[in-house]
């Protein structure tokens, strides 16, 4: 179950990633890798700031770090997948600047390196496990595909067509559509969430 | 001599001066590398958008340097037409705002015609019905207004 004070932090976070991009599986797979790449990479950099005992600097280094991060990533997917690297294009960027990230990472207690990356990687799992949903949703009832990115391009899927007699269905595709989806499965997650407490 | 303490001191700022200059030389060398693998990749794209809405009648050629901010949210490059042989026209794919979010969208010109929206890059599935000309006009006639003018300034259509 998660926890409840984190609710806001991961609405933070999953607006981030969700509302830059169209609601296709291919974007929320690449926007997702790079936001548990920052995740992990930046834990180790506040362990190897730890060590080297110049934590004085420790904002201002990680926030460098998951810039040139970002830079990096977005010219990987240059070389891997053209078309997503134009897509995606400043999006990339949103959750690299979103407070969450240094909510998450920039905690004052600090643990050994395993413990922290183990703590840090759940949080960034139930992020991606509430994302990828949700563009899963989105892709499958909104557009009627699934998407995979792959070399040089983006693989559609087309499925048979769900709920076509419902005007509701294509408007899950656009933006609008997709903050209702949002808060629509939040609330459910929350109110499952505090009944599961309540039992216990 | 140095002290201890400032021997160590100064061990810690060469390893963060070595770590800035690694990473500025690291990100340097990506953009450079990745630039021509983009060019390609998307001229591909281009090239498979034409051919599904007008078979064999256009061939995409080099890039053309758009010299402005867009050039991170679109792409130009010549293209010849097969069946007359001209080779004055432009396709230029760019990123473009819709209501399902930012999409590529490839636009062809030509001096006869102007500008005219070709397709989306990525099929859209069901939601072609919000997306297509019909219900989408505003953002892919500004953008079909932009792109003339964006050719004009970058000097390409002397």
């Amino acid at each position: 179950m998660i926890n409840k004070n984190k609710v806001y932090t991961y609405i933070a976070a999953s607006l981030a990633i969700i509302m830059g991009v169209p609601g296709r599986i291919a974007w929320g797979v690449l926007m997702l890798i790079h936001f548990n790449v920052l995740i992990a990479l930046t834990t180790l950099l506040t362990h190897a700031l730890r060590r080297l005992e110049i934590e004085s600097m420790r904002a201002g280094l990680i926030a460098v770090e998951i810039i040139a991060l970002t830079v990096l990533y977005k010219q990987i997917l240059s070389i891997i997948c053209p078309i997503a690297a134009l897509t995606l294009g400043f999006s990339l960027y949103l959750p690299a600047a979103s407070s969450v990230i240094m909510t998450i990472l920039v905690s004052s207690s600090f643990n050994d390196l395993k413990t922290d990356i183990a703590e840090k990687m759940k949080d960034a799992l139930v992020i991606t496990g509430f994302c990828i949903s949700l563009f899963v949703i989105r892709d499958i009832f909104g557009f009627s595909t699934i998407t995979l990115p792959s070399w040089q391009n983006i693989i559609v899927i087309k499925i048979p067509v769900l709920f076509s007699s419902l005007p509701f269905a294509s408007f899950i595709a656009t933006i609008p559509g997709g903050l209702i989806i949002t808060a629509l499965v939040l609330l459910l997650i929350t109110k499952l969430s505090s009944r599961g407490e309540e039992n216990v | 001599m140095l002290s201890e303490a400032n021997k160590k001191l100064l061990i810690k700022t060469s390893i963060l001066a070595g770590t800035f200059l690694v990473i500025f030389a690291i990100l340097a060398s990506s953009i450079i590398l990745s630039r021509s693998f983009y060019q390609n990749g998307l001229r591909q794209n281009c090239q498979a958008v034409l051919d599904d809405v007008y078979p064999n009648s256009y061939k995409t050629g080099q890039y053309v340097d758009l010299k402005s901010g867009q050039n991170f949210s679109a792409a130009c490059f010549k293209a010849r037409n097969l069946k007359n042989g001209e080779s004055d026209y432009y396709v230029v794919i760019v990123r473009i705002p819709s209501i399902t979010g930012a999409v590529p969208a490839v636009y062809l010109y030509s001096k006869r015609t102007g500008t005219i929206f070709v397709s989306y890059a990525i099929e859209n599935g069901k939601a072609n019905n919000v997306m297509d000309a019909n219900f989408s006009s505003s953002s892919i006639l500004y953008w079909q207004s932009h792109i003339d003018d964006m050719l004009t300034k970058s000097g390409a259509l002397k």
